[in-house]
């Protein structure tokens, strides 16, 4: 007779259980520094991906996200009460990577052979893996901006305001510039996947 | 064209799919690193007012509040002295006088007159509330100095003997 396994307790990482990131910041600040190493496990992964998408080098990102950490942990007594933890974490490493691009000598940030109209009907036609790979050269030939606006929305999975408050700008005027760099990945996809053209 | 052939919800999907497949897995090297660079920062405070501030500020609510202690008296406008009267028109014709005091208008003299018994009946109130207070604090002083009266035994709810019948 087989013996099943006793069913293990589910509990989802964002359940209730689990301290949010702003009492966790209160804990470090009252004296438990060793705290902050979980805020670190808990955004150590997000902080290097958005880096990386905005500066394309792996050795920049890291670096970028140890100087994030660091800024963060030093700062963190100017953290004001009532503010979320994550996008001004995520802000103080946006802006150094833009800081760490400034540096950088002027590079191409978009492809102009990408200009082109799109295909009537061209979804209908092409399989959901090429649609994938073009989508990710298309946004890899964005402007680091865009770039960082595009992971925020639909790899973060963050709203708006949370987008807004990272990149410094309104609501109103995020959603827009969101709106803009998806609009021009359609265009770019569109015209990639062009049936009568092929891929180029 | 602007690429709107996509259907969006089918757009969105293959955005985070190919944001997902594009997206490098962090280097084992990275907590390690940072929490090395954490190692020699100072433990963060919350951050309060300096003493340098405090400072700043209290010299700054001093000099506001002996601005306001020594502000000069305002200078007296010269007027041009009214007529103590305003000559009222006669009603006209065909209604009845109804005989209306005439308006008088205020001229520093009297003005300055009710400064003055404004003055000295603010004076003479602080004098009789002053007075007032001594007589309270008399009283507080005597009553405490006295034994306290004993209450008599009917408010108390003792049961009261009855008196021997005389005889």
């Amino acid at each position: 007779m087989t013996t099943s396994p006793p069913p293990q307790p589910v509990i989802a990482w964002n359940s209730t259980i689990e301290v949010a990131d702003e009492d966790l910041v209160e804990r470090v600040l009252a004296g438990e520094r060793a705290v902050f190493e979980t805020l670190v496990t808990r955004h150590e992964r997000g902080v290097y991906a958005l880096m990386m998408r905005m500066t394309r080098s792996r050795e920049d990102a890291e670096d970028l996200t140890q100087e994030a950490f660091l800024k963060a942990f030093e700062n963190l007594g100017s953290f004001r009460r009532g503010a979320r933890f994550r996008p001004w974490l995520y802000r103080i490493a946006s802006n150094a990577a833009v800081s760490t691009l400034r540096k950088r000598k002027p590079q191409a940030d978009f492809d102009p052979d990408w200009n082109a109209d799109p295909a009537p009907g061209a979804d209908d036609l092409i399989a959901e893996d090429e649609l994938r790979a073009v989508l990710a050269e298309a946004i890899e030939a964005l402007p680091a901006a865009a770039r960082a606006l595009v992971h925020l929305r639909y790899r973060e999975e963050m709203e708006i305001a949370e987008i807004a408050e990272i990149v410094g700008k309104t609501p109103s005027a995020a959603k827009v510039a969101l709106h803009r760099a998806r609009e021009t990945l359609k265009a770019l996809a569109g015209q990639r996947l062009d049936p009568r053209g092929g891929t180029r | 064209m602007n690429g709107s052939n996509f259907d969006d919800k089918r757009f969105d999907e293959a955005m985070r799919g190919a944001l997902r497949d594009s997206e490098p897995e962090a280097p084992e090297s990275l907590h390690g690193g940072i929490m090395a660079r954490l190692e020699s920062a100072e433990t963060p405070q919350r951050r309060r007012l300096t003493p340098v501030i405090m400072i700043a500020a209290g010299l700054a609510a001093a000099v506001l509040a002996l601005g306001i202690l020594l502000r000069p008296a305002p200078t007296p406008v010269s007027q041009p002295t009214p007529s103590p009267e305003i000559a009222t028109d006669p009603p006209p014709p065909g209604l009845p006088d109804f005989d209306l005091p005439a308006l008088t208008v205020k001229t520093p003299e009297v003005l300055a007159g009710a400064r003055d018994d404004i003055r000295g009946t603010a004076l003479q109130f602080s004098e009789n509330t002053a007075s007032a207070l001594r007589l309270f604090a008399d009283a507080a002083k005597r009553s405490s100095a006295t034994p306290a009266t004993p209450i008599p035994a009917e408010f108390t709810g003792e049961q009261i003997e009855d008196e021997p019948a005389s005889s």
